[in-house]
């Protein structure tokens, strides 16, 4: 008898798949029609977040007194660092008043203001510090123009204090005047050329070094996940598809129903595994290079995708409810794990829900696995 | 023998089916009578071992459904008043999803006698949802006795069917019954009954012998009767 069952189960099987593979044309249309719809929102959301006049240099003006040579030269240092060179505008001023009236009109968003005797200062231990005005607001300009010159002053401080310890130390044990230039020399030609080299105090890594994944590669996978959920609009016939009649005869044959629900999913994720190997030729051709390895490692995301969809489609009263359901909770889940815009750009208590999200995990899993 | 004992089904808090009771022998065709929602439909699952009773027991041929149900479902075959097929499957898909044979096996099997009388080998490639409702009775017919059921349980066979499907689905079932098989048929067609060697009517979930009933009582004083008692 248990053989007789197993056959049974086999049959339902094999004839699930069949009526599955009859959707094919249905589930291929629709797919290519969401992959068609997604890729022009990708194109275009990513172009939108990385146009490349998105990010403007903070225009500032700088008031230097013309009373020391030192001022100047620092003024050049520190225009020439790689730092400033990419975000900031120096402008300078021929006065107060004028940096001011650049504020008010808003033709600046900081005004630096070096006292006299700035880098002799430095030197004498006397430390006059710059006067940094910003506009009553707050930007993200004005926050970026506070950590760079937070930064910049720390290094300037570490330098100082390098060049005081060393001064300290000559003198201290009485070295030769040699050995004093040799460290001085060092000190401003080694130290400080580091001190103000960006391109020394930053390395580039490639994303792919650090297994991490670029927007658009997020958005690819999201869309991707969801083309397969949304594909499932076809599916949903299948599942339904079943009248009381056929539950029953089943049962006679000892087939009960989370086993009809079981074989109807598997004839699920054979359609599915169909389109997603459609998507991953699709990936190929416009070069995002996803893993072949992917083609066995979403095996199991895929037929979860087809059991959520048959479970979803049990708990509704007919297919179009069932299509309902399934667009309106993936599309929220999705939005709400970041599949749809970063994570960063939802309100923050939604962002607190992610790790709670199945859906966050899901896409997480796709990524790791298709990228 | 089938053997029906004190069989009572409840849903929810309703009571469907109350100490039913009767046996029929191998070679007896059995015509269930009664009104809409008198509980033909819900005897005949509890019978075909899909619907399992609150109490009593059944038996074929000594076989307890209650200790050994997938032998007592194996000898049943239960015709349902809906048909299971699969709308966009091929009648011969819907067949083969029923039984191991291969399909010319199938082939074979339905252009010989008796399943010949169905005449369901004639549409075979046809997709059942372009099949008539008389082709599919039949077809719902022959996926069943595929298995060679001892006992043939049929839920309003002739609904909505033409006079020859009608013709040609009665003829098998004298043909079943007179090799040996035991058919039950819950309807409402007052000329099968004329085919039946017991009738019994459902009322209110009590079967009643209507042989026991006073003689010229016709089926259709004994339905109007049903109804005003439930009045």
């Amino acid at each position: 008898m248990r053989r007789s069952v197993n056959s049974q189960l086999m049959r339902t099987l094999r004839t699930d798949v069949k009526r599955c593979m009859k959707l094919l044309p249905g589930l291929f249309v629709t797919s290519l029609l969401f992959l068609f719809v997604f890729g022009i929102i990708i194109h275009y959301y990513t172009s939108i977040l990385f146009q490349s006049d998105s990010f403007q240099k903070i225009d500032t003006a700088v008031y230097i007194p013309d009373d020391s040579q030192y001022n100047q030269l620092g003024f050049s240092m520190v225009s020439g660092m790689g730092s400033f060179e990419d975000s900031v505008n120096l402008i300078p001023v021929e006065s107060p008043k004028q940096g001011y009236e650049m504020l008010e009109k808003k033709e600046v968003t900081v005004f630096l203001i070096v006292p006299e005797q700035f880098i002799s200062g430095i030197l004498s231990g006397e430390n006059h510090p710059v006067r940094i005005v910003l506009r009553n607001e707050k930007t993200f300009e004005t926050y970026v123009m506070n950590d760079l010159l937070q930064s910049v002053s720390s290094f300037l401080g570490c330098a100082q204090a390098a060049v005081y310890t060393a001064y300290d130390i000559c003198m201290n044990h009485q070295l030769p005047a040699q050995t004093t230039l040799a460290f001085q020399n060092r000190i401003d030609t080694g130290n400080l050329a580091y001190v103000l080299s960006r391109e020394e105090m930053f390395t580039e890594e490639p994303f792919d070094m650090l297994h991490a994944i670029s927007l658009t590669k997020q958005l690819t996978v999201s869309s991707l996940l969801l083309i397969l959920f949304m594909s499932c609009f076809v599916l949903t016939a299948f599942y339904k598809g079943n009248n009381h009649a056929y539950y029953l005869r089943q049962k006679n044959c000892g087939i009960s129903k989370p086993a009809i629900i079981l074989t109807n999913s598997a004839a699920g994720f054979v359609a599915l595994y169909i389109v997603y190997l459609l998507l991953f030729t699709a990936l190929c051709l416009v070069g995002m290079k996803p893993s072949l390895l992917s083609l066995v490692t979403m095996i199991p995301v895929i037929f979860l995708i087809s059991l959520i969809i048959r479970l979803l489609s049990e708990l509704s009263y007919s297919p179009h409810i069932a299509n309902l359901m399934i667009f309106l909770t993936v599309l929220l889940l999705t939005y709400l794990a970041g599949g749809l815009m970063p994570i960063q750009f939802l309100p923050k208590f939604l962002q607190n829900t992610v790790s709670w999200n199945p859906m966050a995990w899901l896409i997480r899993f796709s990524q790791t696995v298709i990228f | 023998m089938l053997e029906v004992k004190n069989i009572s089904v409840r849903y929810k808090k309703k009571i469907v089916l109350k100490d039913v009771s009767f046996s029929a022998d191998f070679g007896q065709c059995i015509g269930l009578l009664g009104i809409n929602g008198s509980g033909k439909s819900t005897l005949l699952s509890t019978i075909s071992g899909a619907l399992k009773p609150e109490s009593g027991e059944l038996f074929l041929n000594k076989i307890s459904a209650s200790e050994n149900r997938k032998d007592y479902r194996k000898e049943i075959g239960y015709v349902t008043q809906e048909n299971p097929l699969i709308p966009e499957l091929t009648a011969l898909d819907n067949l083969r999803l029923w039984t191991s044979l291969s399909g010319k096996e199938l082939g074979r099997c339905l252009s010989e006698p008796p399943l010949s009388m169905l005449n369901v080998a004639s549409f075979l490639k046809t997709p059942v949802s372009k099949l008539s409702g008389g082709m599919k009775k039949r077809l719902s017919i022959a996926s069943v006795l595929l298995g060679n059921p001892k006992v043939l349980l049929l839920d309003e066979p002739f609904a909505a069917l033409d006079l020859i499907a009608k013709h040609d689905i009665l003829d098998y079932i004298q043909y079943y019954v007179r090799s040996g098989g035991i058919a039950v048929i819950a309807s409402h067609e007052e000329t099968i009954f004329d085919y039946c060697h017991k009738v019994y009517l459902l009322n209110q979930g009590s079967l009643t012998d209507t042989s026991l009933l006073p003689e010229n009582t016709s089926y259709i004083d004994l339905l109007r009767s049903t109804l005003c008692e439930e009045a």
